[in-house]
């Protein structure tokens, strides 16, 4: 892409030969030079750290009798650039290329914030590459073909490609093998490629108008993979063998690989229709997609239908109606645990299934699988010039399905012991109104309040807090009174859920140009939550928001902003806090 | 831009003695937890530019940019660094 880019900033070089007598373009070369001094993460979070050359390309040509190239380009440096070219070759063909590359520079942990525990005996972290400053440098290219057909100019037809990268490093971050114990940072290379070809066309009729497209996009990164070798599985303290059965793989697997972003594929197909009538109009659509993994063959579906209508009810009132339906199912996905043989300890020569009676197997379901219901009816009217009022209700029944302890074992949970996915179903409800009243030149305000009503919130089913198991402090996870770690991630009993229940709102706001070149603005909102559908516990909350901004500006280049914000959020909750073992 | 935000203490009620002993083997000291996520930001940036036209189709270009950000409350580490950056060139017009 630079070559490109280089090659249309020659054309403008070029272009000065055949300079005309009125100036209307510009070209510029610049050098930029860089200074970084402490930490780049948020000082020069979007900014290149490179001097680099760079220039300004302003355009405009007229190419034939009636085509027309419009060029425009912003180098700040060589990483750090936009580009635009605009060619209507003539009435019915044209052409877009949008170009664009930014750097973004990214957090380094140093992983000592694992120290939060005083007296600290197992966890530790190691950062492989420490203070090292992580850059990805994100573009763009996007070029576009629009085409009306010659004699049917209602007939039209678009291609566009888009090309979208990601190119540099990051940090990542790779867990111990038996829990989070041991941190380990690695910086990883990273080169992404996302490919985008869409195809469509639209046919107007009268009234009528028909959109279709089609996409297929790609993704892939050619980075060379990261590789973690996972520590010897042997006891913390005496450093014998006698966890082997418990952990899935260790020193002797070698280095393997983790942090893998897998290659995957997108199609996406659209049609919609849309009909105008003097006093509204009417559109409907259907949209289809699938994504794919490649490396592990999973896939989603997404399927949508969406219908929508205004209609005008005399001069001043209008009501809208609005429908859409969509589903998402993933691929759910089979855990074939790896199940080694003890080494050594009381249970040498058995798997910890053979031991236990555990089945460490379990089907993994997607929290993302829904079939969704949402409307929307919206009555609103003009009482005069200044004054509007709008109310409505709004509708949304989401049917998925929990998975609380979906693996599951004997244990007297409230869910039946390896049961697979469930059926549920929240739905909302809301009410909202909001005035809004203008003065011609003077102030705008408006007024709002909704109440919303939501069943069966989405949440975590038995997600938490177990009960007393009884049994008496074991000396040895292997000691026969021991509690296993799956007997208490089974009994957990207590659903969990920041999501509410009940919402009540209400917001204002008001605006003015307090002179031809001062403006002010200022919002506030205040909200009620509460959830008082959990079984075991309920939570409440509430939330206040302000803002006031004060603008000037005096001239087209100067131009002064004072904004205030303001946040307060407050909630009281249940909170089951696990410690050590569980 | 200056951000501050912070929590109030968390409040727990007192545990039994018994799951007192039990969980003696390790300090557990939660008091400061609600400061972990306390922020305290501020950035202060100064930019401007020049076109100073030395003729009808020439000129010169001059530019800067200063960013200084201060992190007075680091989470995971100190984020203040300081950032600039300055330009210059020649333009023609036609």
């Amino acid at each position: 892409m630079r070559n490109l880019f280089f090659l249309l900033f020659l054309l403008g070089l070029a272009a000065v030969a055949v300079a005309s007598d009125e100036p209307q373009n510009e070209v510029a070369i610049v050098y930029t030079a860089v200074d970084e001094d402490g930490s780049p993460e948020k000082a020069a979070e979007y900014r290149d750290a490179d001097d680099s050359p760079g220039g300004r390309v302003s355009l405009t040509l007229p190419t034939g009798k009636r085509g027309l190239m419009l060029l425009s380009a912003h180098v700040n440096t060589l990483d750090d650039n936009a580009l635009r070219l605009d060619w209507w070759m003539d009435n019915h063909l044209s052409f877009t290329l949008d170009h664009n590359e930014f750097v973004h520079t990214l957090n380094h942990d140093p992983l000592t914030n694992l120290q939060a525990v005083s007296d600290v005996k197992v966890t530790q972290f190691t950062d492989t590459d420490p203070g090292k400053v992580h850059r990805v440098r994100n573009s763009q290219t996007a070029l576009r073909m629009d085409y009306a057909v010659h004699g049917y100019e209602n007939l039209k037809f678009f291609v566009r490609y888009r090309d979208q990268g990601r190119k540099g490093n990051h940090q990542a971050l790779v867990m111990g093998h038996c829990d989070t114990c041991h941190i380990t940072g690695y910086t990883q290379q990273k080169d992404q490629t996302t490919e985008d070809l869409t195809a469509g066309a639209e046919w107007t009729a009268g009234r009528w108008t028909l959109k279709a497209s089609h996409l297929d996009r790609s993704f892939e990164d050619q980075a060379p993979p990261l590789y973690h070798t996972y520590a010897d599985a042997r006891h913390p303290a005496n450093h014998s063998y006698v966890f082997n059965d418990r952990i899935q793989f260790d020193l002797d697997d070698g280095p393997l690989p983790v942090h893998a972003a897998p290659e995957s594929e997108k199609t996406e197909d659209r049609i919609e229709v849309g009909y105008a009538w003097n006093t509204g109009d009417l559109a409907a659509g259907w949209s289809s997609a699938k994504v794919t993994n490649l490396d592990m063959d999973l896939a989603f579906d997404f399927d949508a239908l969406h219908a929508g209508m205004v209609q005008k009810i005399g001069e001043k009132s209008s009501i809208r109606l609005k429908a859409r339906s969509y589903s998402i199912a993933n691929d759910s996905v089979f855990i074939d645990t790896v199940e080694p043989v003890a080494a050594a300890g009381p249970y040498a020569g058995q798997t910890y299934r053979e031991k236990y009676a555990f089945d460490p197997d379990w089907t993994r379901y997607s929290a993302m699988n829904r079939d969704v219901r949402q409307g929307v009816a919206e009555f609103q009217h003009r009482f005069n010039s200044r004054s509007v009022l709008k109310a409505g209700v709004r509708y949304t029944m989401t049917e998925r399905e929990i998975c609380g302890n979906c693996h599951a074992r004997p244990s007297g949970d409230n869910l039946p012991s390896g049961h697979p996915a469930i059926p549920d179903e929240t739905q909302e409800g809301t009410l909202y109104a909001q005035w809004n009243w203008r003065r011609p030149g003077g102030w705008k305000a408006f007024l709002g309040a909704e109440v919303s009503d939501i069943s069966r919130p989405f949440m975590n089913v038995d997600g938490g807090c177990s009960p007393d198991l009884g049994t008496s402090p074991a000396a040895s996870p292997m000691a026969p009174t021991s509690v296993q770690y799956w007997e208490i991630h089974d009994s957990r009993e207590y659903d969990l859920s920041n999501q509410p229940s009940m919402v009540w709102e209400v917001k204002a706001g008001a605006s003015r140009s307090l002179s031809g070149n001062v403006h002010f603005s200022g919002f506030a909102r205040y909200r009620e939550r509460e959830n008082t559908e959990l079984d075991h516990s309920e939570w409440s909350g509430h939330d206040m928001t302000a803002n006031l901004y004060l603008n000037w500006m005096p001239s087209e280049t100067w131009n002064l902003f004072l904004g205030y914000n303001f946040l307060q959020d407050a909630a009281e909750s249940h909170i089951c806090m696990p410690v050590w073992d569980g | 831009m200056d951000s501050v935000a912070g929590m109030d203490p968390l409040i727990f009620p007192s545990i039994s003695p018994a799951a007192a002993d039990a969980l003696s083997f390790e300090d557990y000291d939660l008091t400061r937890v609600h400061e972990y996520s306390d922020l305290d930001l501020s950035r202060l940036e100064f930019s401007g530019s020049l076109n100073w036209k030395l003729s009808r189709s020439m000129g010169l270009l001059f530019g800067f940019l200063y960013s200084d950000f201060q992190d007075d409350d680091p989470y995971l580490a100190d984020t203040s660094g300081t950032y600039g950056w300055v330009w210059a060139g020649v333009s023609f017009r036609f």
